[in-house]
């Protein structure tokens, strides 16, 4: 019996026996002439009306016959998995010396030589489990190429897939990440080889500035020690040396500027290789922002802003512009002078500029202000030594914007931050030319933080999702855990339908309750 | 439910027995005297010829020495003028609309009424321990007392007319429905026998003639508790409505073969008690 739910039909039967029951008459009539009400029905061919056991009993019969043929019913042939699912290996290691070639012309070969009424699922096996079913010739049709990490356990997988009437079978290589299942058929193809892999890729990004660091680590999984070569491709560097002795990892740093921005691919040259995919790994760098910097600075203004300019231009790979090209710029360095009420430029850094159209009167400067702490929360003066700084003439917090104090004196703000918190503007209350914050070692630094904070909310190097990067899937050195071929069990045989002799009976039944 | 004698069926009985004397039937122009009956002591009034059942105690044996044949002697004696009521009392006779049985009893008290009037006295029978014998006009309401006491029971019809001929005498009245007419012929071949007179009265209900009406309907036996389920229409309703005829040839036929009559009265609607509507009753009746 192949599928035994169809039994739950049978609690329809106490139905079957309410509706042969006859018909309960509303009236009841007592009389004297009940032989002649028989006999008339006897004249005209009627039969009383009355529960008949026998008609009930066929139509039982059918209706039994008919749901036992809707079990489906056999009778001999074999028992045995009606179903085969195949557990098929398409992590990178599958890829080395013809392994995963090998697999599929051993599916393929089984796949032809299963009988019609055994159905095969395929579930691919990778990054992750992907399971196809339907016709046969689909099953194989555009089998993806070995890639990534094998992070399934294929184990498990069998353990939970085997059933009764389930037989699974795994095609692997039992190498690298994979662990060959302990239950079910197992076929292991390929053989453990040297490799020699890119294991890690690190990027130390310090975007909108153009150095970017990539650390790379590079294994050996051989028993001879390698000499290799690191390149790289789609930025400037030059080809690193790197021997690795045997089973060990070696880590280099390399030093980028970005650039316009991109792909940049790391790979590996060398002999004796097994797998081309753990060969190389890539990270797309963010294009930089805008590299000119503006300077307005007033007639009052010292050389300090504009060396300041240049001195940031060159760290991030930009240039200096004229003040009245400001609109395009990416960074606005303003020293004294006057504003519009409409606030700052976004990502800039003021010093001694008021904002507005009043007149400056003596009372709204402050004279050698007493610098009394910084934020030390902040990005942009975390860590800076500002206790050196001495302001001559500052402007009163009145004239200051709304925002994060950043530098506080005796009287209130010296600094702030404003705007938005993704393009900040930098407001100091002084100029540079009335203090010694030029002078201090921390204001290059002052600087290249203002300017990141500028670009805060720019993007990061991303790795390519692609990169194998792993070292257990590239070593290729040993078999994981018990590696040996198991066959597939003996499947099922359909034995003879008794289905059509079962509504054979059903019919019989209903015909002869015809003329019962 | 009321008693089969109402007061309007009382007052239609004294009318009916107010006429009673211009009934052409109820006058019999014989002198009392001469009035005589067949029985079994007597004196020899003649012969007869032997039928299968009779009698062989009356076997004239004189006769057949002469003749080779058989007779049977036919005596004579001299009968007081008495009605002898036999009534069905099974409970068959308890079906219909209106009640078969409360038509039969008040059949039995005009019949009895006439007898008390016109002729010595009346017996009535309904089974063989329950009998009651009631002379002169007065005792009709004790007549009517007595026949509204009784009640449907089991009851052999063999045995009821075996009684009627052993213990009653003058003209028999048979009420029944004669269902089964069967089972009322050995008693009427018993009756000829005895060579007594008896008319067989059927008090005739609707249905007699034309079946239910249409739907679905459970017919009970009274008697039997055998009950049928049908679905009666148009074409059952023929059927049965020729079942029917034919029971009433059947039953004529029983008593045609004793030489006797039955007399089918239709009985009037519950409450009719108007006397053109028992008026036939009492012509049919020959005392």
């Amino acid at each position: 019996v192949s599928h035994p739910e169809h039994l739950l039909w049978l609690l329809l039967l106490p139905i079957l026996y309410l509706l042969a029951r006859p018909v309960r008459p509303k009236r009841t009539e007592t009389t004297p002439h009940l032989a002649q009400w028989r006999r008339a029905l006897a004249r005209i061919g009627r039969r009383p009306v009355r529960l008949r056991w026998l008609r009930l009993l066929l139509l039982v019969v059918a209706f039994l016959a008919g749901v036992l043929a809707l079990t489906g019913p056999t009778l001999g042939g074999r028992a045995g998995p009606r179903e085969l699912v195949v557990l098929l290996d398409t992590s990178a290691s599958m890829a080395a010396g013809g392994a995963y070639a090998a697999a599929r012309a051993r599916l393929a070969a089984l796949v032809d030589a299963l009988p019609e009424h055994i159905a095969v699922r395929l579930a691919l096996c990778g990054r992750d489990v992907a399971m196809r079913r339907g016709a046969r010739g689909d099953l194989l049709a555009d089998l993806p190429a070995p890639a990534g990490e094998g992070r399934i356990d294929l184990g498990a997988l069998a353990a939970a897939t085997e059933q009764e009437s389930i037989a699974v079978w795994t095609l692997t290589d039992a190498l690298g990440a994979t662990r060959a299942p302990q239950r079910g058929a197992l076929t292991v193809v390929g053989e453990p080889q040297d490799n020699f892999a890119l294991t890690s890729l690190e990027a130390l990004d310090h975007w909108p500035l153009a150095r970017v660091q990539l650390r790379v680590a590079v294994a050996n999984f051989a028993a001879a020690e390698r000499a290799l070569t690191l390149a790289v491709e789609g930025a400037e560097h030059p080809d690193v040396a790197v021997t690795v002795a045997p089973g060990a990892t070696a880590v280099r740093t390399l030093e980028l500027q970005r650039g316009s921005g991109g792909p940049v691919r790391v790979f590996l040259r060398g002999h004796g290789d097994a797998l081309a995919l753990d060969d190389s790994v890539a990270v797309r760098l963010p294009p930089p922002p805008s590299p000119d910097i503006a300077v307005l600075a007033d007639a009052e203004a010292g050389p300090e802003i504009r060396a300041a300019a240049a001195a940031l231009a060159a760290e991030c790979g930009g240039r200096v512009i004229e003040g009245s090209a400001a609109e395009r710029a990416g960074f606005l360095l303003v020293e004294g002078g006057r504003l519009p009420r409409g606030g700052p430029h976004p990502r800039s850094v003021t010093f001694g500029t008021r904002f507005g159209d009043g007149a400056l009167g003596p009372g709204d400067l402050v004279e050698q202000p007493l610098v009394v702490d910084w934020d030390r929360g902040d990005a942009v003066t975390a860590g800076l030594d500002l206790s050196e700084l001495v302001v001559d003439l500052a402007l009163r917090p009145e004239h200051l914007l709304s925002g994060r104090t950043l530098l506080s004196a005796g009287h209130g703000p010296l600094a702030v931050r404003a705007g938005d918190p993704g393009a900040p503007s930098i407001q100091t209350a002084f100029r540079l030319s009335d203090s010694n914050f030029a002078l201090l070692p921390a204001f290059p630094q002052f600087l290249r933080r203002a300017y990141v904070a500028a670009w805060s909310a720019g993007a990061r190097a991303e790795p390519d999702p692609t990169n194998l990067a792993s070292a257990a899937e590239s070593d290729l050195r040993r078999r994981a855990g018990a590696a040996t071929d198991r066959p597939l069990p003996a499947f099922a045989e359909p034995g003879r339908s008794l289905a059509g002799l079962l509504l054979a009976v059903a019919l019989a039944a209903l015909v002869a309750r015809l003329y019962a | 439910v009321s008693g089969p004698f109402e007061p309007g069926f009382r007052e239609l009985l004294r009318q009916i027995l107010r006429r009673a004397p211009r009934i052409r039937a109820a006058r019999d122009p014989r002198p009392r005297a001469r009035r005589r009956q067949t029985a079994a002591s007597g004196t020899f009034a003649g012969h007869r010829a032997y039928s299968p059942g009779d009698d062989l105690r009356q076997l004239d044996w004189n006769a057949f020495a002469r003749s080779g044949e058989l007779f049977l002697k036919v005596l004579e004696e001299e009968d007081r003028r008495t009605l002898t009521l036999c009534v069905d009392r099974t409970a068959s006779m308890a079906t219909g609309d209106p009640e078969r049985w409360r038509g039969a009893l008040r059949l039995a008290a005009i019949l009895g009424g006439l007898a008390l009037v016109r002729l010595d006295g009346v017996q009535v029978i309904t089974a063989p321990d329950r009998r009651a014998r009631f002379e002169g006009p007065r005792a009709l309401p004790r007549l009517l007392g007595w026949l509204e006491r009784e009640r449907v029971g089991a009851q052999d019809a063999a045995e009821l007319m075996r009684t009627a001929l052993e213990q009653a005498g003058g003209t028999i009245c048979w009420l029944s429905d004669f269902a089964a007419p069967e089972l009322a012929r050995p008693a009427l071949h018993a009756v000829r026998r005895a060579a007594r007179r008896c008319t067989g009265w059927l008090p005739q209900l609707a249905s007699d003639r034309n079946p239910a009406a249409a739907g679905w309907l459970r017919l009970r036996d009274p008697e039997s508790g055998a009950e049928e389920v049908v679905l009666v229409d148009a074409e059952l309703r023929a059927a049965m409505a020729e079942e029917l005829r034919l029971l009433a040839r059947q039953q004529d036929a029983v008593f045609a073969e004793a030489g006797l009559t039955l007399v089918r009265f239709p009985l009037p609607a519950q409450g009719d008690f108007r006397l053109a509507s028992w008026f036939d009753a009492a012509r049919a009746v020959r005392l």
